[in-house]
């Protein structure tokens, strides 16, 4: 579409009429001839068309069409969003529920109004609790039985029920077609329904930028309409939004409310019971002086002995209406029993109205509805019994769309973020002064300036099971606090605990800390896992990097010339002598302890059980097996991993027992003996001092 | 039996390796120092994932119903944790070693690990990083706004604007319980915005809570409700109306005008639409009076006008602080700021301010320079 509003801005209009309302139509269709030079004159030339003379040109053509809209459904497509989402859980007090609709003609393509020139909308959204109407649904509720509706029935009908004229103009497949409806009280109704001069002002189209993927998603014209309710629903109820049509039946919308003109009091116990005593006195407000009943409320609440309000900054309108309420305040007050029902029993239309009696020539105030409901038929005297009664007379409407949603949480967003200074505060981690002086029973500048750092005192059982105060303070802490990047690794959470020298109590946080991440790391069983592996592989790498320095610095002695950095770039050298080279170069002598940590060598002729020949005799086993058994090489006598450690650094280097390479070393090697055995005796006491064997490979 | 016999000068020289010399002589450079998953891990144990609730906030006075706390993350605390990690399995001395040969490196590592953490979760490809681990900050946030909104939408700057260039990088954003909100931020924000969630165009009014945070109304406003204005025409339509004295804002600060909401006497749920229109044109009349030509209004609200009266837009809330570098000055100040399209007020500055001679007293001499007790 042309003329999009700007990215990211919205273009709100009243409404959008659609230049001819759904409903039948006449297309009559009458020609007329004109002579050319005077088009004034009436068109009476033609006896050249006819020569018979009779009327030439055909009589008025009437054909009828029909304008269709949606009616009483509305597919659930027409329906672009709900706020609050349907079945949504959420804090909706202070947000008005609304439908938003993807045609913008909709709420004007019907009227509310009498005249099909009103240009009232027909649509409406209304918001009720769930215990205060009955839903009804297809295919028991059809068009038919919500229109013909009859709530005075037992008096007779209404004269004038809009419901009913409306239900006479349809034909019976429209009758009997299954829609969604409510069943509410009049009463109520009234109360919530905007007013006829409202309905207007609940209802507007939108215009958004199609480019807002979010907001539209395939929608293509940008264009909507709204149709708002006028209710706020309240925490802790569950609600129904109904949109419901409200076509011809402007009659049922009240006309005039008064204003609430004393303050609401949050008092415990706002919720039902309040609405409901508000609602006892809109009843009772429908009658003056004339009438003496006995009403039942609930004095408190009852706003008819309220000081009027003074008047602030209001419209000539706005202080006619709170002048009108004041009327009603100053009107000698019905007597009031003081019956006080129940909360259980307020219920507005189900409760019985005790002892009623009422006079003749009741002249009733209220508007809308009730002005030909009100005596007619709310209340009827039977004469057989004597009493009154009020049957509660509802109202069905026709729902185009209904969801529910539930109110819960308390207050809006922005309220409670503006609360936040009064109720909680906003401030740093860490104890309030007013706090820390409570904690502590002899409370020094001391302690209150630890608390005030976010260390507060616990209680404390010591190994030795003594009960002790120390402080405790969390990571999270109230000011900037130097990482000591020197400090650690510690290897015990007993490291870093911390006496305070000036209270004698112990901090700690540290401590907690630590004991926290090794209860955490222990808890995850893939953590510890993935830990020791990495470990030992440090380990391997580790004992590699020894070896390699302890190598390159005896080939530097052997070789004249020799180039560290050329020996270290051949890694597959470095490996192979580290893979199996090496622990032939380093055997036990040449670097005797390191290489038999376990101290078992010396004492092998006490371990038959670890030499493999008496193994395999002793148990009758073959060669291979004692081999995997015991994770030696009987040939060589070389272990493979096993228990023994010959020669061999196998768990400590990750050494492989290939054979060894040929090549320019071999001649080494193979004497290696004799070639290393002079070093030995001046390095085999320094085997740890490796500021002798520094690496010299490129940095 | 024998023993390691050289074991101390061999854990000595040990210490002096680290994985860097490994990776510079004979092994691949490209590998990293710790494997995946532990960094994962342990950068995740850095953020305080998985932490019991009670070992953050130890006293829940620390963190009443309905309030904010802004902290610094103690490193020195988290590093313990990690040490305490990594001490799993470490029975001799060997492994002690090795643990003082990695301890920088993996430190290091897991600063960098930290602050792409939360970008992994996010399945998105972390981006480079720049410069040190910084000071990490963060808040709690205790309150309905936090069950109640999901969604919420948290940023921090740093250098006196809101600006995509001054954000801070959010290291972790997660609810610790239905109404407690732990966000961490990498360096120290000088400003925190909390917004409401986007969730479209809705209609409302603001409500006027008691300390129950049930609707309270009063004298002027009898039914709790109230509505700030906005302008209906010109360029600023759409914008709430400042409120301003002599062309000076109020205490230097814009105050929006409001209007009560009326509601019907008979069930104050109900809103008055008729007689809210009339408060609203009567009070922009008002507005056009004072103001003048300033100000352009035609004299009635009709129901688009009336709609836009109405529009809730997501509320953010903002804190401001001094956002001090640690350790220089230890106790920032977290003013709240409301920040509402252009609008501020100032509510509170009430935070108790340390002498820092205090802190470090505390932090460096009361509690550091001890000698440990125990250990190896």
């Amino acid at each position: 579409m042309s003329n999009q509003p700007n990215e990211g801005s919205v273009i709100f209009y009243d409404s959008c009429p659609p230049p001819l309302k759904a409903g039948e139509y006449t297309l009559e269709v009458t020609q007329q001839l004109q002579e050319a030079d005077d088009p004034g004159s009436e068109s009476t030339t033609y006896t050249h068309i006819d020569k018979q003379g009779s009327n030439p040109l055909p009589d008025t053509q009437a054909s009828a069409f029909e304008i269709t809209g949606p009616r009483f459904l509305l597919q659930a497509d027409e329906i672009h969003a709900v706020f609050p989402p349907a079945n949504a859980d959420g804090p909706f007090e202070g947000r008005l529920p609304c439908a938003v609709l993807k045609r913008r003609t909709l709420p004007w393509e019907r009227t509310s109004g009498t005249t099909n020139t009103s240009k009232q909308p027909w649509l409406a959204l209304l918001l009720f609790t769930e215990d205060e109407v009955t839903l009804l649904d297809p295919p028991s509720c059809t068009v038919g039985s919500v229109l013909s509706h009859k709530p005075f029935s037992w008096v007779g009908e209404p004269a004038d029920n809009a419901a009913n004229t409306l239900y006479r103009t349809l034909n019976n497949t429209e009758k009997n077609k299954g829609c969604l409806g409510i069943e509410v009280p009049i009463s109520l109704f009234q109360e919530v329904a905007p007013l006829k001069s409202e309905l207007s002002l609940l209802t507007h189209v939108r215009q958004v930028n199609t480019d807002d993927k979010e907001l539209l998603g395939q929608d293509k014209d940008g264009w909507f309409s709204v149709v708002v309710a006028n209710r706020m629903p309240l925490s802790g109820k569950k609600y129904i939004a109904c949109l419901v049509s409200l076509e011809g039946q402007e009659s049922l919308l009240p006309t005039e409310h008064a204003e609430l003109t004393q303050p609401r009091n949050a008092t415990p116990g706002i919720g039902v019971s309040q609405e409901l005593s508000y609602r006892t006195h809109v009843r009772k407000a429908l009658y003056n002086n004339n009438t003496s009943i006995n009403v039942t409320a609930r004095p408190a609440l009852n706003p008819l002995s309220a000081n009027p309000v003074s008047e602030g900054p209001a419209s000539e309108n706005r202080a006619n209406r709170v002048r009108s309420t004041m009327e009603h305040a100053s009107a000698p007050s019905p007597s009031i029993e003081n019956s006080s029902l129940t909360a259980a029993a307020t219920h507005n239309d189900d409760f019985a109205l005790p002892n009623v009696s009422i006079n003749e020539g009741i002249t009733p105030r209220a508007t809308g509805l009730y002005e030909h409901v009100e005596m007619a038929s709310w209340f009827t005297y039977n004469p057989n019994i004597g009493t009154l009664t009020t049957p509660a007379p509802t109202l069905k409407l026709i729902c185009l769309a209904r969801w529910s949603f539930q109110c819960e949480g308390k207050g809006d967003f922005e309220g409670l973020m503006k609360a936040l200074p009064e109720s909680g505060g906003i401030g740093l981690v860490g104890m309030t002064e007013a706090q820390s002086t409570n904690e502590m029973t002899t409370p020094s500048n001391k302690h209150n300036v630890a608390l005030d750092s976010g260390h507060i005192p616990l209680q404390h059982q010591t190994r030795d099971g003594e009960q002790k105060t120390s402080f405790y303070r969390g990571p999270l802490v109230p000011a900037g606090i130097q990482r000591n990047i020197n400090e650690g690794p510690y290897h015990t959470s007993d490291q870093a605990r911390r006496i305070d020298p000036l209270t004698g109590l112990e901090n700690l946080g540290y401590a907690s800390a630590f004991e926290l991440g090794r209860l955490m790391a222990l808890n995850d069983s893939r953590f510890a896992l993935e830990l020791l592996k990495w470990r030992r592989k440090g380990h391997q790498r580790a004992s590699k990097l020894i070896q390699g320095a302890l190598i390159q610095r005896k080939l530097k002695d052997l070789i004249p010339n020799f180039d560290p950095r050329e020996f270290l770039d051949h890694r597959r050298l470095i490996d192979e002598l580290l893979g199996d080279v090496a622990p032939r170069i380093l055997t036990d002598d040449l670097l005797g302890t390191l290489t038999d940590p376990t101290g078992l060598l010396d004492i092998m002729d006490r371990l038959p059980g670890l030499d493999g020949q008496m193994v395999m005799e002793a148990l009758g086993l073959e060669a291979h097996q004692v081999e995997a058994m015991l994770g030696i090489d009987l040939q060589s006598g070389l272990s493979t991993g096993g228990l023994i450690n010959h020669g061999n650094l196998i768990d400590e280097v990750g050494l492989t027992n290939e054979t060894v390479l040929a090549g320019g070393f071999e001649n080494l090697l193979s004497n290696a003996e004799a070639e290393f055995g002079h070093l030995n005796a001046d390095h085999i006491n320094e085997l740890g001092d490796f500021d002798a064997f520094e690496i010299e490979g490129p940095q | 039996m024998k023993s390691w016999n050289n074991s101390d000068v061999f854990i000595k020289n040990l210490n002096t390796l680290s994985i860097e010399d490994y990776s510079s002589s004979v092994y691949d450079k490209t590998e990293a120092p710790l494997p995946e998953h532990l960094s994962d891990w342990l950068g995740r144990l850095r953020l305080l994932y998985g932490l019991p609730f009670d070992y953050l906030i130890p006293d829940e006075r620390l963190l009443p119903n309905e309030s904010i706390r802004f902290f610094y993350i103690d490193r020195n605390w988290t590093d313990r944790m990690v040490d305490g990690a990594l001490s799993v399995g470490k029975t001799t001395s060997r492994e002690f070693a090795h643990h003082h040969a990695v301890f920088n490196t993996v430190r290091r590592a897991l600063d960098d690990e930290e602050r792409i953490i939360r970008q992994r979760l996010k399945s998105n490809t972390p981006t480079q990083l720049k410069g040190n681990a910084a000071d990490m900050t963060g808040f709690l946030f205790r309150s309905q706004a936090v069950s109640g909104w999901t969604g919420l939408e948290v940023k921090a700057y740093r250098g006196g604007k809101a600006t995509p260039n001054n954000a801070l990088r959010l290291l972790r954003m997660d609810r610790l319980g239905p109404d407690i909100l732990l966000c961490l931020f990498d360096g120290i924000p000088d400003i925190v915005d909390i917004e409401e969630p986007r969730e479209g165009i809705q209609f409302g009014v603001d409500i006027n809570l008691d300390n129950n945070s049930n609707i309270q109304g009063t004298e002027e406003n009898p039914s709790g409700f109230s509505l700030k204005l906005r302008h209906m025409e010109g360029n600023s339509a759409g914008y709430e109306v400042g409120w301003k004295v002599d062309d000076v804002p109020i205490d230097g600060i814009s105050q929006p005008y409001t209007v009560s909401v009326p509601v019907r006497e008979a069930n104050p749920q109900v809103l008055h639409i008729d007689a809210l229109r009339d408060a609203i044109e009567e009070s922009l009349g008002q507005i056009k009076t004072a103001e003048g030509s300033n100000f352009s209004f035609d004299g009635t609200v009709s129901a688009a006008e009336l709609s836009v009266q109405m529009l809730q837009f997501p509320y953010q809330q903002r804190f401001e602080g001094a956002g001090k570098q640690a350790p220089l000055d230890n106790m920032p100040e977290f003013d709240l700021v409301s920040h509402y399209k252009g609008s501020t007020i100032s509510i509170t500055t009430a935070i108790k301010k340390l002498d820092a001679k205090e802190i470090t007293l505390l932090t460096e001499e009361a509690f550091s320079n001890v000698t440990p007790r125990g250990g190896q």
